[in-house]
């Protein structure tokens, strides 16, 4: 596959791909940057732990062998990389796992907003941001999207593709 | 001070029996307003507790280490509701601007051990800390405003688990986790900062820009200001200070 090969300019034995149902790589890695530039978005980290944790097939950048670093921005938002679906089957525990994290860092923003006072009206507060690349890789559905926005939408978006994928 | 002396015991392994015999005796402290009493209770508690769990001296499963962690954390918690309670009983304490600095951050870690221990047990003791915190908050909207706070990105060659010390990509651990009594925190590896920013609703409340830091830029055009950009705040941060 095409996008597979993307994967193997970076290093990576794309003969082990099939073995894995969800990859959670480098935020960059869709931008052809050299190795030694990759970076793994912070959230990107946990997610991998919690969709293994489920039962899925995961692999993140230390499982394919890329020597990438590490960023924290040590704001509120979800920052989750690049998430690439090869089997459509494991979209249902991704939105489960994905909502999750979601509700743990909101509830992190309502406790530090409550903690600063901060008004409730404040736009900052009712957008909580999800930053991903999310591309679905199978035969069945073909999907790259570059998210920035609500929490909402982003769930919305991944459930839609869920039921295309069906 | 007998209920001192039992919980003392530092052999006792019932420790949701030790949190409840030490919050009755310091609720009842604090009521009478002895604060030097309920103070006296705390600092005894994790310097004896603080020791035994550090060196892991109790036979007992290693899961009900993560209790006396929370224990732990609750009793550093009340120890700093405590020094709050001192702190702003003067009348005049806001019209410091060290002292309010310092009240800041204290109440910053007060409420952050408090709310990390009410993920695992609540009671109505708790609750009236957390609300009274509430009402301080509520003043310093009124005296200072909702603030203004750094908020920095940084990069790192990787981070390790404190866990089992290897690379976060390559364990199971999960942040923010107990695992046999240890929170499972990400160490930076060469930490590198890429970017500040100023934000209203940052992850650390501690880093704010206090009015009387910010003043005018002698070098040129513009203002020049002091800030806590980063913060090691750990809610167990202070049973690595506690001699063994």
């Amino acid at each position: 596959m095409e996008d597979w090969k993307e994967l193997g300019e970076f290093g990576i034995d794309t003969s082990i791909l099939s073995r894995y149902q969800i990859l959670c790589l480098p935020e960059n890695i869709q931008n052809q940057p050299d190795p030694s530039e990759l970076i793994d978005a912070g959230d990107s980290i946990t997610l991998s732990k919690l969709l293994k944790e489920e039962g899925l097939e995961c692999a993140n950048s230390y499982d394919l062998g890329l020597d990438a670093k590490v960023s924290d921005r040590r704001g509120l938002e979800l920052w989750l990389g690049s998430i690439w679906v090869l089997n459509h089957a494991a979209l249902p525990l991704l939105i489960s796992v994905v909502g999750r994290l979601l509700g743990e860092k909101i509830q992190k923003k309502l406790a530090t907003s409550k903690q600063i006072k901060a008004s409730q009206d404040d736009e900052n507060l009712e957008t909580m941001k999800v930053h991903a690349n999310l591309k679905v890789v199978n035969e069945k559905i073909n999907v790259d999207i570059e998210y920035h926005g609500d929490t909402d939408t982003f769930i919305k978006v991944l459930k839609s593709i869920n039921d295309d994928s069906e | 001070m007998t209920i001192v002396n039992n919980l003392l015991e530092s052999s006792e392994t019932n420790f949701e029996l030790q949190a409840a015999m030490l919050v009755e005796a310091w609720s009842m402290s604090m009521y009478k307003k002895r604060y030097e009493d309920a103070s006296k209770l705390c600092t005894d508690f994790i310097k004896n507790y603080g020791s035994a769990f550090n060196k892991r001296v109790f036979e007992v499963a290693a899961s009900e280490y993560n209790k006396l962690l929370v224990l732990l954390v609750l009793v550093k918690g009340l120890h700093e509701y405590i020094e709050l309670c001192q702190t702003t009983k003067c009348r005049n304490w806001h019209e410091n601007n060290l002292t309010v600095e310092q009240v800041w951050f204290k109440l910053c870690d007060c409420e952050e051990r408090l709310n990390f221990v009410a993920n695992y047990c609540q009671s109505i003791t708790m609750e009236k800390i957390l609300q009274d915190l509430e009402g301080l908050k509520n003043f310093f909207q009124e005296a200072f405003g909702i603030g203004t706070y750094l908020s920095p990105g940084m990069i790192a060659d990787k981070n390790l688990c404190s866990i089992c010390h290897k690379d976060a990509r390559a364990c199971s651990h999960v942040e923010g986790r107990l695992y046999d009594g240890r929170v499972c925190f990400y160490q930076p590896v060469n930490p590198q900062a890429n970017h500040v920013a100023i934000v209203k609703i940052p992850k650390d409340p501690r880093c704010r820009i206090w009015s009387w830091r910010v003043k005018d830029n002698d070098e040129g055009e513009g203002v020049k200001f002091e800030a806590p950009v980063l913060s090691s705040f750990r809610v167990d941060n202070f049973l690595q200070e506690i001699e063994s």
